[in-house]
């Protein structure tokens, strides 16, 4: 159990800056998430905290100790590789115990402590087992379970579902989340997979850039994107963008898209006539599951009555199952929608949608939320 | 089938090709010395006797080059390995901007004649009192099959992912404990063949072992070449005295020809 703060962290490979700045305060028995497309600096930040990469500037504590120059085996952290890492030479039991015996545990303590991660993991029938002659959901178990028989102050996981398929992939999910509600540990877990970040996270951090673009909670990040990356990020299909410019007059207040004409424009809420900055919006963004296609819904759905009205052409429909994903043409400009899949669109007939303006968020030319 | 029938011919071919000189060797160790130099040479039309292998023994105990040989090959070998694992080692899984560099200048080595260094090191060998030891000649063979080691190894560390040593270090691994309990292991198949290698190319190295031995420390190169001499009929002891040096070396060879012939073709197949 250990809260972790990272303060200024920098690297560098060379003259490339791959972690730029980065602060994060992560405290006990949370579980974080480092978020971000492949070449981030997620993976790294995580290899840093581990101590198997060196830090070029900046500090990193854990439970306020500095541990820049600390080995990894001095830092009281397990870690769970992408590609499992066990040691192929030796059995399950061997792999779990090996932590153990490096630390000089007795061996009655360390059996003691290999079955019961054996138990958690529904291991037990695999202790002699070679780690070739598992299936890739046991490997990753073992994996996990020399990370626990250690008792580390913290875990760390490196994209560990990753090299799963589909379904076993949601189901290790799971496990995870009650391993963390087991255990009560600090857990830092790295995924480029947004749907993993966003379940599995009590805290998510997302990274673009080796610099951290937003580092909040699941639901902050979901509803109040501080910029268009964030937004794009999370949520599947992500968010619509639609660029334009806001027309602000004594009136009303309304968003006129860019090719768009008077019929196209649409009045917002008098609400946000006074919000700062608000005349410099370039984008106007709202989730695929914020559009309605008849009045009624959207009123249901929406505390004040106030929704803005468009009229788009429908151009495709994806088929999900429960639902399905409609993209439509809007002034030149793509929108996609959810919808249940009862309803029926006519392709390439124009119809009325109805957007939910409680939900929409408004970006600067900077990509930056007003 | 045609096809196959062509490739094995020219296999047995150039297999017998190259299996002649020993095939020779062996069969002269069997004649009196005049059938030795009869022309033309007597293949099997011979009166095959032991007499050669009889008088070397006479001559020289040949028991006594055997254990030196033995000592040095595995001794130089033992100790490259001490050496070229943890070499091999930083440069697989530590690497710098100069490592790649470094590796070529190791190799360069190995192309520079033995001869140009001959001095120097029988000069240090001299005032070290090295000249003569088995300490001596195991230290000049390691350095000498070093650069061999460092760079087989170096391509087995290479096939390691470096994730499972990161792995163990986070366990709580201290470096030699990294190096003992996972990459040694994993690397076992690789360090036999490389070790292989090393012990025959050290039981066979000649210019060495003939310049800083003589008496206490000489192997069986020494114990061969003591039957070459300027006068008289020579060839059939000789033989016989090549025969017993090679055929250890042989049976090493021929029981472990699986691991060296993975060791020496690494890296090319994939």
């Amino acid at each position: 159990m250990a809260n972790i703060k990272i303060k200024n962290l920098n690297k560098y490979y060379g003259d490339l800056h791959i972690i730029k700045d980065v602060d994060i305060d992560i405290e006990d028995k949370s579980f974080t998430v480092l978020v971000g497309p492949s070449g981030s600096g997620k993976s790294t930040v995580l290899r840093m905290i581990a101590g198997l990469e060196e830090i070029n500037s900046g500090e990193i504590y854990i439970d306020n100790k500095i541990v820049n120059n600390l080995d990894p085996k001095d830092r009281e952290i397990a870690m769970v590789f992408q590609s499992y890492a066990l040691y192929p030479h030796m059995t399950v039991f061997e792999n779990m115990a090996l932590g153990l015996k490096l630390r000089k545990t007795p061996k009655d303590q360390i059996i003691k402590k290999v079955n019961e991660a054996a138990k958690i993991l529904k291991l037990e029938d695999y202790l002699q087992r070679l780690p070739k002659q598992l299936s890739g959901g046991q490997r990753q178990r073992v994996a996990i379970g020399r990370a626990i028989t250690r008792d580390p102050k913290i875990f760390l996981f490196d994209e560990p579902l990753s090299n799963l398929d589909a379904k076993l992939r949601v189901e290790m999910r799971r496990e995870l989340k009650k391993l963390h509600e087991d255990l009560q540990t600090t857990m830092i877990y790295v995924t480029h997979d947004q749907t993993e970040a966003m379940t599995l996270g009590t805290k998510i951090a997302l990274m673009n850039n080796g610099k951290i673009e937003q580092y909040d909670t699941p639901d902050k990040i979901y509803n109040n994107p501080k910029s268009v990356f964030v937004a794009d990020f999370v949520g599947s299909p992500s968010m619509n963008f639609i660029s334009g410019k806001i027309i602000n007059n004594d009136k009303n207040i309304s968003f006129l898209p860019t090719n768009g004409d008077d019929n196209s424009k649409f009045n917002l809420s008098d609400d946000w006539k006074n919000k700062n900055n608000i005349e410099k919006t370039s984008l106007l963004g709202f989730r695929p599951e914020h559009i309605f296609f008849k009045k009624e819904h959207a009123i249901n759905n929406i505390k004040k009555d106030y929704f803005a009205e468009v009229k788009v052409i429908p151009k495709l429909a994806e088929y999900v199952g429960h639902e399905q994903i409609i993209t439509f043409n809007f002034e030149d400009q793509e929108i996609l929608g959810k919808f249940p899949s009862t309803v029926n669109f006519e392709i390439k007939k124009e119809i009325t949608l109805y957007i939910d303006l409680n939900k929409v968020c408004f970006f600067d030319e900077g990509k930056n939320r007003i | 089938m045609k096809k196959k029938i062509i490739i094995t011919f020219f296999a047995w071919l150039f297999s017998l090709l190259i299996f002649f000189p020993i095939l020779w060797m062996i069969i002269t160790s069997f004649k009196t010395e005049i059938d030795a130099v009869a022309i033309p040479p007597l293949f099997f039309s011979f009166e095959p006797t032991l007499e050669n292998y009889g008088i070397v023994q006479e001559r020289s105990n040949y028991l006594k080059f055997a254990q030196n040989s033995v000592i040095i090959s595995f001794g130089s070998s033992i100790l490259g390995l001490v050496l070229s694992i943890p070499i091999a080692w930083s440069m697989a899984f530590h690497p710098t901007k100069r490592t790649k560099g470094t590796l070529l200048w190791i190799l360069s080595t190995k192309m520079m004649p033995p001869v140009g260094v001959l001095i120097p090191i029988y000069l240090i060998f001299r005032d070290f009192s090295l000249l003569d030891t088995q300490l001596g000649i195991v230290i000049v063979l390691c350095f000498v099959n070093l650069p061999i080691m460092i760079w087989l190894l170096y391509s087995y560390f290479k096939e390691i992912p470096n994730e499972i040593l990161e792995a163990v270090r986070i366990d709580g691994a201290s470096t030699l404990q990294e190096i003992l309990y996972v990459l040694v292991p994993l690397s076992l198949p690789g360090i036999a063949s490389t070790s292989l290698l090393c012990i025959v190319l050290a039981w066979n190295e000649a210019f060495w072992t003939l310049n800083l031995t003589s008496i206490d420390a000489a192997p069986l190169t020494t114990f061969i070449a003591s039957y070459s001499s300027p006068e008289g009929l020579f060839y059939a002891k000789l033989s016989a005295a090549s025969t017993l040096s090679v055929l250890p070396v042989l049976f090493l060879g021929w029981f472990t020809q699986k691991q060296l012939v993975r060791g020496l073709t690494f890296g090319a197949v994939k």
